[in-house]
């Protein structure tokens, strides 16, 4: 079970390049995603205390 | 069209369309990008020739056909923007920039982790490398015009006419492997001979695809809501002060 797992992890010896290529395009888009929608929830917060 | 045009150049009846389509465009986003992965990741072939490493693939070549078409949705709403004046237009083709960014970055690094172990280097200069570098620097020129010259019309046209210069290099990129002799191999998806690739690797690249394109749709309409909302907001704030 633990060698299978090490095994997906190392990827044939090529694991850094695959989960690097990965890692930072995911991070990039989770990152975009996020700060537009705290900086939305920041205005529409804005709006609501104006309305208010 | 220039009816349907009309209708939703609206702002609020744009909002009252644009915030259901974004919540279903989330919501498929994550599931699809997460169903893509375990394909990616788990399910799908090593390649007989590149092994592990066409993994790589599946991220590559999706973040790569989305810059392209980030691109050409800029490049539409520019047109559309200078031949019907609709602000709506523009701030579709600005906010677009900053997704337009990330996907050619994303291509780029994981075009170059690709490489290493595939052509033992990281970067050649070569057409289309060098073509995608090109498109990463245009959207940055943008991403500069939009952020200096964020309120004046003279910037809006400015950004609109370098977004239309900036669409030459789309179809140097696309055919640059056709026209010159690449290290980067031929297309092998949207090509005269049909698809080159097996049916087990063309369904997570499709699935990653689709889900990125859910994930601009999303980051798109959400960038969209806060650009008009902060719009009304000063206007809100300018009228009490006026009052």
């Amino acid at each position: 079970m633990i060698q299978n797992i090490l095994d997906f992890i190392s990827m044939d010896g090529n694991g850094f390049y695959i989960w690097i290529s990965y890692f930072i395009p995911l991070t990039l888009f989770f990152s975009l995603v996020l700060v537009r929608k705290i900086k939305l929830n920041k205005i529409l917060k804005k709006i609501k205390k104006n309305e208010l | 069209m220039i009816k349907y045009f009309h209708k939703f150049a609206n702002p609020v009846r744009f909002l009252k369309l644009a915030i259901p389509i974004k919540k279903i465009s989330g919501i498929a986003a994550f599931f699809t990008i997460f169903i893509g992965l375990i394909f990616a990741l788990l399910l799908s072939p090593p390649d007989y020739q590149q092994k592990e490493t066409v993994r790589i693939m599946y991220i590559h070549v999706p973040s790569a056909w989305m810059s392209l078409m980030t691109y050409g949705f800029i490049f539409l709403s520019s047109v559309f923007f200078l031949i019907w004046r609709f602000p709506l237009f523009l701030i579709l083709a600005k906010e677009s920039v900053p997704i337009g960014i990330i996907f050619t970055f994303s291509a780029l690094i994981s075009g170059a982790l690709w490489g290493k172990p595939t052509w033992g280097t990281y970067w050649v200069w070569d057409a289309r490398l060098t073509s995608f570098l090109i498109l990463f620097f245009i959207f940055l020129g943008l991403k500069l015009i939009k952020d200096t010259f964020s309120n004046s019309s003279k910037g809006n046209y400015t950004f609109a006419y370098l977004s239309l210069v900036g669409g030459f290099n789309l179809p140097i990129i696309k055919f640059s492997v056709d026209w010159w002799n690449t290290l980067h191999q031929p297309a092998s998806i949207i090509r005269t001979g049909g698809i080159s690739v097996s049916n087990e690797m063309l369904a997570p690249l499709f699935l990653m695809a689709l889900g990125l394109f859910f994930l601009f749709i999303y980051i798109l309409l959400v960038s969209v809501e806060i650009n008009i909302k902060e719009k009304s907001l000063i206007n809100f704030r300018d009228s009490l002060k006026n009052n």
